[in-house]
């Protein structure tokens, strides 16, 4: 069987199954964020809501590229274009995940910058692209980069936490505690791919908790 | 209590003082129970029209101001709003 890179391929599967559960939950968050916004017209909810969108395109396309990789392995017509076919939609998965995820976390940044230049976001997502696009290694770039814009909207959260302690808060910030070590697993899973399922687990738990956290908000 | 949470918490309460009142409640109204400086009052009422969560009319007596549909749902969704906001740190 093909090697599917940083995944083992007894989980490419169900990593399939684990990316359209973060996809939806996405969306979701998205949803609740526009309603909010067409509620209070402020932009802070409309920015974070755009974010969660990104997100939830990132993990559909990846989904979505992922099943067609499955596919693709199942057809036994000519393994040598079969091979061609699922390295081109296997590398499509990865840098629109890439692309989508960097600016989504970007707009994150933005958000708790609690500035309103647009400069600051493009200067920001034009430097968080480039080496994706001009680096040796981009998959590795990419872990290091959403790990350290992490670390930035984890802190964001702690604070949030701090100043009012309550569950829901709490919550939310674990959420993107968990996001940062996924993250972090990601990045060793260069080497050891059951790093990469960790990682898929410690993802499943984050958006629970902001799911947990949303189905709270929405309690009458 | 931070920034935002002030901020919405102001909004609500202009839009709570104009549906109390019931049609047409007078600007010396809204400042009275806001407890906002003139300029601040003037500042959010505007918001608050741009928004379309009230309407202003001009009379003789001089200018009012009702709650729109907006408006209503704005406070009846406020708490909603909050827990969203403070949960997620848009404030």
């Amino acid at each position: 069987m093909v090697s599917l890179g940083f995944c083992p391929n007894w989980f490419f599967q169900y990593s399939i199954f684990f990316e359209l559960a973060f996809a939806i939950i996405t969306l979701f968050v998205a949803f609740q964020s526009f309603r909010i916004y067409k509620l209070t017209k402020e932009k802070s909810p409309m920015l974070f809501g755009v974010a969660f969108l990104l997100l939830s395109l990132s993990y559909f396309i990846q989904s979505t590229l992922n099943f067609g990789i499955l596919h693709k392995l199942s057809q036994n017509v000519d393994v040598l274009q079969n091979i061609s076919q699922v390295i081109n939609l296997g590398l499509n998965a990865l840098y629109t995940h890439m692309i989508f995820t960097l600016a989504a976390l970007v707009l994150l940044i933005f958000i708790t910058l609690k500035t309103k230049s647009p400069k600051t976001f493009i200067l920001l997502l034009t430097i968080s692209l480039l080496p994706i696009y001009l680096g040796r290694d981009p998959v590795h770039t990419f872990f290091v980069l959403s790990s350290t814009f992490e670390v930035f909207i984890a802190y964001h959260y702690l604070r949030n936490y701090l100043k009012n302690r309550h569950i829901p808060n709490l919550l939310v910030f674990i959420a993107f505690l968990l996001l940062l070590i996924s993250d972090i697993h990601f990045i060793f899973s260069l080497n050891h791919n059951i790093f990469y399922v960790l990682g898929h687990f410690l993802e499943l738990f984050a958006y629970l908790f902001i799911l947990i956290n949303l189905v709270w908000v929405l309690k009458k | 209590m931070s920034k935002k949470r002030d901020r919405l918490q102001v909004i609500y309460d202009i839009l709570e003082v104009i549906r109390d009142k019931g049609e047409n409640i007078k600007p010396t109204h809204i400042l009275y129970k806001s407890n906002l400086s003139h300029q601040m009052m003037q500042q959010y009422l505007g918001e608050l029209i741009t928004k379309e969560f009230i309407i202003e009319k001009e009379n003789d007596k001089g200018k009012t101001y009702s709650l729109t549909e907006k408006g209503f749902e704005y406070l009846k969704e406020y708490r909603q709003i909050t827990k969203f906001v403070e949960s997620f740190g848009l404030n």
